[in-house]
């Protein structure tokens, strides 16, 4: 009897021991699976980024394999919309903070507060305002991969210009004071190094926001995405901004192009994403760079980024869910950190960020519970928004019209676009 | 009978059914969705009927408006400049007054075959208001440089001038073959009549070359009205909207604002303007054609 019950006790344990031994083997014999990846971008270092994820992602699950594409911005939006038409959009992708809403519009995105629970380490990992700035219409969207906007300076031209080299400017007539120290002409009288960085042209959104911000408005619309720019604060920023052209502190060549501070032209900015760094590094070197928290009200400045989104139309969700939680993890925000500069928006990722150089990664990194979007919400008519803005801040920094008609003008361009936008909803 | 009869009045449509296909396929079809879209709120996946929503929009559409006035500027200078300057020059190397003629027709040409995007690109260094050739050139001179593609009186020029470059060439090409094709005779006659050369261009060479000239117009014309890669890759449109044009505007709508049916009514407004004056041109344009000889 006792042989009997030894033998049955051995059977069952080798049963159990069997099964567990098929799950196992279950499990490793998962079906390969390769999803697609897009990331806007371009140049070596974004395109480490998205090898690096994709690795990443195979290291933990050998059965998903990652097909990335890295596309430069200037062509990323019109190639989403094809591939979103024709039903070849990737299943995992990056959307720019403000094109969110017209991406979340054509129904193609992933809700992810709908499919991530709450025992997500995110939610606890990612600054409030960071996820706030990744959500539309009460959903979240993804994890946002940051370029934060530090207060930069030159060092060797503040040294050349009789300035202390170790210490930015603490307000904005500080700043305006500097910058008369440190513009610089050639032969004719052009400008040859912008004091400070001021957008003429294109984006003039990105100078104006901060020195809204130097003046204590913090947002361009309410929570009705009604503009809030007839506000006297915001007339006094267009003249402070307009006031550097005035005097001829900035070349109007800065106008077109976005990295003035890039290529050595200004020797201040507050309009140079953290993720040009590793560009200056190579091109200006560290040591000839300083950076520092803005000085502005609790160290505020404008936040962009790439939101990592998922295409809800993907065929593998349960891989794409798996290679998502992947790259947005510590290790997936630390590899966007390290190679293409992004500030990692999970608090668990800062120091490694940090640690490639404390003085310069540092104080982006202390910005970024404090970084700040145009508006509370994310606005639909962004595009034109910053058409109409773009339109009228010229013609006031060319002088052709005054500052407060300019705003006016502004305001009922926009209201107009409004109403078309709700017509072709 | 009735078989071999049917065949063979099927068989022209045969012949002509590969080209017509591909015709129907990549133009007919398309312009036909353009049409449809620009009634519609399209954005690659929403749909919906608008009535004439995006048409009456245009109107109160400043930039759009700025737009069709820099495109219609832009359009008239090149195309005049270019076709004046391309006879004027092949006429000249016709007459072998260059001794270099050829090699002056090759360097003419190759602008034509570059790249709008390389070319312009190039062209934006050489405006360049800080370390721009021009600017270089002018200082050595003791001229001041200029902010040529960020002063709104300056930008449209250069990017004319740019056209000009651009094109001139196959002008010059074009006219300097049809010029080959007038008799000599004709010159030689006049010649003795006492014409001098400038008479003989005038009353013999720009006649004979009418649908040469016709042909040209029309063919310069409809690509300067497509103008866009010198605009999106040289100013973007500034300053001040100075140098925006239809083509760039259908883009931006389409593609930045996602506005695409509002986009396509601007293509279809571009679209009627090319054919209107294209069938303006046909009815009054090329009465007679190139001269004929009995």
């Amino acid at each position: 009897m006792k042989k009997k019950m030894l033998a049955c006790f051995m059977a069952s344990i080798m049963g159990i021991g069997t099964l567990a031994g098929m799950g196992a083997f279950a499990e490793e014999a998962q079906e390969p699976v390769t999803i697609t990846m897009w990331w806007p971008g371009s140049g070596d270092s974004y395109e480490a980024l998205a090898t690096q994820l994709a690795d990443l992602v195979h290291e933990k699950y050998d059965w998903i394999t990652v097909d990335t594409l890295v596309i430069p911005w200037a062509d990323y939006d019109s190639k989403m919309n094809v591939a979103f038409a024709g039903g070849t959009a990737p299943d995992i992708f990056g959307v720019g903070l403000n094109t969110l809403p017209t991406y979340v519009q054509t129904g193609n995105l992933q809700k992810m507060s709908e499919v991530l629970d709450d025992s997500w380490d995110g939610w606890t990992d990612i600054p409030e305002n960071i996820q706030q700035y990744a959500s539309y219409e009460d959903a979240f969207y993804g994890v946002m991969m940051c370029d934060l906007r530090p207060f930069m300076w030159r060092k060797d031209l503040f040294e050349a210009a009789g300035l202390d080299p170790d210490t930015p400017p603490a307000n904005a007539e500080e700043l305006f004071e500097y910058a008369q120290k440190l513009t610089e002409y050639d032969e004719n009288g052009k400008v040859k190094t912008a004091g400070f960085q001021i957008q003429t042209s294109g984006y003039v959104d990105q100078t104006l926001f901060a020195a809204m911000l130097m003046f204590g408005l913090d947002e361009f619309w309410d929570e009705e995405y009604n503009l809030t720019i007839q506000d006297p604060k915001m007339i006094q920023a267009v003249e402070y901004c307009k006031s550097f052209i005035d005097e001829g502190l900035c070349n109007y060549s800065e106008g077109i192009a976005t990295t003035a501070f890039s290529d050595g032209t200004a020797a201040m900015t507050l309009n140079t994403a953290c993720n040009e760094l590793g560009n200056l590094e190579d091109t200006i070197g560290f040591d000839n760079i300083g950076v520092a928290a803005p000085f502005m009200e609790d160290q505020a400045n404008f936040v962009g980024g790439t939101i990592v989104c998922v295409n809800n139309q993907a065929k593998n969700m349960d891989a794409v869910m798996k290679a998502y939680e992947v790259m947005t993890s510590k290790e997936g925000c630390e590899i966007c950190g390290l190679t293409a500069g992004f500030c990692p928006p999970r608090e668990s990722a800062l120091d490694a960020y940090v640690a490639q150089n404390p003085d310069i990664y540092g104080p982006i990194a202390e910005i970024l519970p404090y970084a700040k979007s145009y508006g509370d919400k994310l606005n639909p008519c962004f595009a034109d928004f910053r058409d109409i803005l773009k339109n009228y801040m010229e013609q006031i920094y060319y002088g052709k019209m005054d500052v407060e008609e300019g705003l006016q003008s502004i305001v009922d361009d926009y209201k107009q676009a409004q109403q078309d936008w709700a017509d072709n909803m | 009978m009735k078989a071999k009869k049917r065949r063979h009045r099927l068989t022209p449509y045969l012949y002509i059914a590969p080209s017509f296909l591909v015709y129907l396929i990549f133009i007919l079809i398309p312009l036909a969705c353009a049409i449809i879209f620009s009634f519609t709120n399209y954005k690659m996946q929403n749909l919906r009927f608008v009535g004439l929503n995006n048409y009456l929009r245009l109107f109160r559409d400043d930039v759009f408006q700025k737009a069709l006035l820099n495109t219609l500027v832009y359009s008239f200078f090149v195309v005049a400049i270019n076709l004046v300057l391309g006879l004027v020059v092949a006429a000249v190397i016709a007459e072998g007054w260059f001794r270099f003629g050829k090699f002056c027709r090759t360097i003419f040409y190759i602008p034509y075959i570059i790249s709008a995007i390389a070319a312009s690109m190039i062209w934006l260094y050489m405006y360049d208001s800080t370390d721009g050739v021009i600017n270089h050139v002018l200082n050595a001179l003791g001229f001041m440089g200029k902010d040529w593609l960020l002063d709104e009186h300056l930008a449209m020029p250069c990017l004319i001038f740019m056209g000009i470059w651009q094109g001139m060439g196959y002008c010059l090409v074009v006219y300097f073959s049809a010029l080959q094709g007038i008799p000599r005779y004709l010159y030689e006659a006049a010649e003795i009549d006492g014409a001098s050369k400038i008479k003989q261009f005038f009353k013999i060479s720009v006649p004979m070359l009418s649908s040469t000239t016709f042909f040209l117009l029309v063919m310069t014309m409809i690509a300067s009205f497509q103008v866009f890669a010198q605009i999106i890759t040289m100013t973007g449109g500034g300053p001040l909207n100075t140098t925006t044009t239809i083509a760039h505007q259908v883009y931006i709508n389409a593609f930045q604002k996602n506005y695409m049916g509002y986009a396509t009514s601007q293509a279809v407004v571009l679209f009627l303007i090319v054919l209107v004056i294209t069938l303006v041109f046909f009815r009054y344009g090329n009465k007679e054609g190139d001269a004929e000889l009995d």
